[in-house]
């Protein structure tokens, strides 16, 4: 069941553009299902908190349409839409304390006496806030504020719950630390939920749908295994931290077989795996076809050149990032010419990784890497089994 | 090696030093002389005269109008200045600016022209008198009514209102009154439930200091006060001056002082608290095209409410001292100040401007060089130890101007500093009144610059002096700069230390005006040289309108 659905909104230009609302939005369509978590990623100015605006009812979409729990809901006064909003930076009131925040909204509600105290004690035993129901915001730490906006959110028990980059004020410790913790509470909570971030690492902790968004457009959208695995187009590869292995044209080998070349990086063999899109176009036309190969960096591992491991690629090694008992290596890609190109590697070699300078070969399952047509409208790839 | 905080503080008591030894000598001295000189009228505390006054009903029933008459004119401007104060903050409008200036000029004028001016509105020849004679009722009397008091009062104290609570909204975070309307608040509640929780140290903090203005109240009460409506300042002065009743003066100046400490402290403690729950974000005031009717409606109102309230005692002030015989254009008001030249107490206009503009620019060069050494050393002292010494420096607005005036009488009245009868005397008093005003603005200033930028000029090279001279001061300009227009406007309009130290030879326009109005038919005059003490005022507070809330500090 679809709890929240988004149909052709749309935003132009003109009228009381404000900051950080410059542009053109949509026409953007998604759904998320019923007790989802769905995590909206793009980089900052991208439309994503413009979009949540809408949906929260604080601006009114130019065209198109939201549904919560199949009613459309844009005629509805934002207290009337049941929508819980975690703010940016969270945006608690300062002169209550944490459960008189709680509070608010079954106040606005008129909720009687009786009910609005057992709702208020059991969301502070929920969100693990006992005890610290008369402490006032400014004695709670950050992720005790976390949890007060968000026991505030959803104690008027919205059917939908919205999360404008909830750890954006943050430092990383810290937002380390309140990843799994705000996972947990949404999970417990079962309430559909949509989160706006830059950040893709909180989307991957927390999230179940993944929806990835650029100037203004819906890029991807879809369960976040599925979207971080096949991303649709190079664009959304690379947002999702996938590097650029080869970006150059097709060649006939000798043996028939496609490969793709550029110069100063090297060649690698077409994956027979791909048969659909791009790929298709190339196996059709032959040599000459612009294509892109990407692979996430998870993926890659530094090989020796002289191994015989490596899929074609070969890099010179910037520096070395130990990690533990192995380390990550940065390789610089391409000719010297050419716009510098970077990608890291595994090393999981026996010896110490090879110093700064020295060549090194990329070994990559061939079911790892994306083919995309180089004009980045591309199709996915025909899958990663095999 | 030494530690931070001591150098710093030594060197702050350095920096202190001569302001110090100036302010002890033109205050400390002169008011201990007067209290101690009330107090132990032959040498030893007498407890006589305290049980005298303390048992005296009259001296309570001052006390206890002098609280109330306070709190309802503190009540007062805040009814009319709040809405202002949500104009100023939440819309943006054509001239607004502008606007706010125009809010300012009453706080800055003369405590006798804003009385002359309600005189004058609706008095019985008056505006309002006029109006009310049309509906068939009978003409007012202001003089030695409440309401004129209180209407006065909430006049000049408006600016207060409107510019600090204005400046502390413009500055609040949206985000929570956002929150509070997706948790189906309506305007109305996010109002009562979030914006004014959250404003309320700002609004105390107002209240506080009208308080404070309107608690020392002197020219207003003297003007259009009477029987049974003198304040404390006004009893201290019948008592000194013209009773010479030496020990009553001193104990209630005492009380006085008592009061007015715990208005500042109280003052001073919300200043704190405001700074914990600001954001400093851009301007939220929206376009006056992207409101609903029934706001722009209530905003033009508003508006339209306090240009009246503000406008129309001005307007009468002017219309009054350029009219004669119930509005024929004259300017025969003005021509009669050059009268009575024969009369032994004639205060020539010409004179008066020029001693008033004299004392004023005197006093402001001083009150500068003090309230910026003062500043600097508040800045630099750490601690409990600044907040000590802060209250210490701001003294001189505690103390009444009339108690000031006396003690300046009774002190420099011997030797090599006997003063008495010269011009000097009233250059103190005006420095001293003035020079709070210029250490809160700079302090204000001083406070907001980052202490790093200091130590980065000191790890570049500079001494402590080059520091100064070349990070400091540059930027503590434009707070120097608003205290100085307030300290010149505060010098422009003193009337109770100076009425106090007068002498005919050196009468300022506040003299002036006083001396016409208890003259025969001396309304007349009195309004013309009252229009010229506004114009000269009006002239310096344009400056204000250059600089914004955080540059006039928490003035």
């Amino acid at each position: 069941m679809t709890s929240l659905a988004v149909r052709a909104l749309e935003r132009s230009y003109g009228g009381a553009a404000g900051p950080g609302d410059p542009f053109l939005l949509g026409p953007i369509d998604f759904d998320v299902g019923d007790g989802r978590v769905a995590a909206l990623l793009g980089p900052s100015g991208c439309g994503k908190t413009t979009l949540l605006r809408r949906i929260a009812g604080r601006e009114a979409p130019d065209r198109g349409d939201i549904l919560l729990a199949g009613e459309p809901v844009l005629a509805l006064p934002p207290h009337r839409r049941g929508i819980g909003l975690v703010f940016q930076e969270l945006a608690l009131f300062p002169h209550l304390d944490a459960s008189a925040n709680v509070d608010f909204g079954l106040r606005m509600a008129r909720w009687s006496e009786g009910r609005r105290r057992e709702r208020v004690g059991e969301l502070l035993r929920l969100f693990e806030l006992e005890g610290l129901g008369r402490r006032r915001v400014h004695e709670l730490s950050g992720g005790e504020r976390q949890r007060v906006a968000l026991a505030r959110a959803v104690a008027p028990e919205p059917s939908v719950l919205l999360l404008d980059e909830p750890l954006g004020s943050l430092d990383e410790p810290l937002k380390a630390q309140l990843r799994p913790e705000l996972r947990e509470m949404l999970g417990r909570l079962g309430t559909t939920s949509l989160l706006v971030s830059h950040d893709l690492r909180d989307a991957v902790e927390i999230a179940d749908e993944l929806l990835v968004m650029e100037a203004g457009r819906l890029l991807q959208a879809g369960p976040l295994p599925a979207v971080l695995s096949n991303p649709a187009t190079a664009r959304v590869a690379e947002m999702l931290g996938y590097a650029t292995l080869v970006s150059g044209a097709t060649v006939v080998r000798a043996d028939g077989g496609l490969a793709i070349v550029e110069t100063g990086v090297g060649e690698v063999d077409l994956p027979a795996a791909h048969r659909a899109g791009a790929a298709a176009a190339a196996r059709s036309e032959g040599a000459g076809v612009a294509l892109r190969l990407l692979a996430h960096p998870a993926s890659l591992l530094g090989v020796p050149v002289d191994s015989g491991l490596g899929c074609g690629v070969v890099g010179e090694v910037r520096r070395v990032l130990p990690e533990g008992p192995l380390s990550r290596v940065e390789l610089a890609l391409g000719s010297p010419a050419g716009p510098p190109r970077s990608v890291q590697v595994r090393w999981e070699g026996g010896g110490p990784p090879p110093p700064a300078g020295a060549p090194l070969a990329i070994a990559v399952r061939p079911d790892a890497l994306r083919l995309f047509g180089s004009a980045d409208a591309s199709t996915a790839p025909a899958g990663g089994a095999s | 090696m030494r530690a931070g905080p001591g150098r710093l503080a030594g060197a702050a008591w350095r920096a202190g030093l001569p302001a110090a030894v100036a302010l002890a000598a033109l205050i400390a001295w002169p008011l201990a002389s007067v209290l101690w000189r009330g107090v132990a009228p032959d040498g030893a505390p007498s407890w006589e005269a305290i049980l005298a006054v303390s048992g005296d009903r009259f001296y309570w029933e001052r006390l206890g109008f002098t609280t109330a008459q306070a709190l309802a004119s503190t009540a007062l401007a805040l009814a009319v200045g709040l809405p202002g104060a949500a104009l100023f903050a939440l819309v943006r409008f054509p001239g607004r600016r502008l606007a706010l200036a125009l809010v300012t000029v009453p706080f800055v004028l003369p405590t006798l022209v804003v009385a002359v001016a309600f005189l004058q509105l609706a008095g019985p020849g008056g505006w309002v008198s006029d109006l009310l004679a049309l509906a068939g009722l009978p003409r007012l009397e202001p003089r030695g009514t409440l309401w004129a008091i209180l209407a006065a009062h909430a006049f000049f104290n408006l600016a207060i209102v409107i510019r600090l609570v204005s400046g502390v909204w413009a500055n609040l975070d949206p985000a929570p009154e956002e929150a509070a309307r997706l948790l189906g608040a309506g305007p109305v509640a996010v109002v009562r439930h979030v914006t004014l929780p959250v404003l309320g140290p700002a609004v105390a903090a107002a209240a506080a200091l009208v308080f404070l203005f309107t608690f020392t109240s002197f020219g207003v009460v003297l003007v259009l006060g009477g029987p049974g409506l003198d304040t404390l300042e006004v009893t201290i002065f019948r008592l000194a001056v013209r009773l010479v009743a030496l020990p009553e003066a001193a104990i209630l100046s005492l009380v006085q002082i008592g009061a007015t400490l715990g208005a500042l402290g109280t003052y001073a403690w919300l200043q704190r608290r405001i700074a914990a729950h600001q954001v400093q974000r851009p301007d939220r005031a929206r376009p006056l095209s992207a409101l609903s009717w029934r706001a722009r409606s209530l905003a033009a109102a508003e508006g339209l409410l306090l240009a009246l309230f503000l406008g129309a005692p001005l307007a009468a002030l002017a219309w009054g001292a350029l009219t004669v015989d119930l509005g024929r254009p004259s300017l025969a008001h003005f021509a009669r100040l050059f009268e009575e030249t024969s009369r032994v107490s004639f205060i020539a206009p010409a004179d008066a401007v020029r001693w008033s503009l004299s004392f004023a620019a005197a006093a402001t060069v001083i009150a500068v060089a003090l309230g910026v050494t003062a500043a600097t050393a508040v800045a630099r002292t750490p601690g409990r130890r600044g907040v000590l010494l802060d209250a210490l420096l701001m003294l001189p607005l505690a103390v009444p101007a009339v108690v000031l005036g006396f003690g300046y009488l009774t002190t420099f009245d011997r030797g090599w500093y006997d003063l008495r009868g010269s011009a000097w005397l009233v250059l103190f008093a005006h420095t001293l009144v003035a020079y709070p005003f210029v250490l809160r603005a700079t302090l204000a200033v001083r406070r907001s610059l980052d202490p790093r930028l200091r130590e980065a000029a000191r790890l570049l090279g500079a001494g402590p002096v080059l520091a100064w001279r070349h990070v400091e001061r540059p930027l503590m300009a434009r707070g120097v700069r608003a205290g100085s227009v307030f300290a010149f406007a505060v010098s422009l309009g003193e009337f109770g230390a100076t009425s106090v130290l007068r002498r005919q030879e050196f009468a300022t326009l506040p003299i002036a005006i006083f001396d016409a109005l208890g003259r025969p038919a001396g309304l007349g005059r009195a309004l013309a040289l009252c229009t010229i003490l506004m114009l000269v005022t009006a002239a310096s507070a344009l400056l204000i309108s250059r600089l914004r809330y955080r540059e006039i500090g928490e003035f």
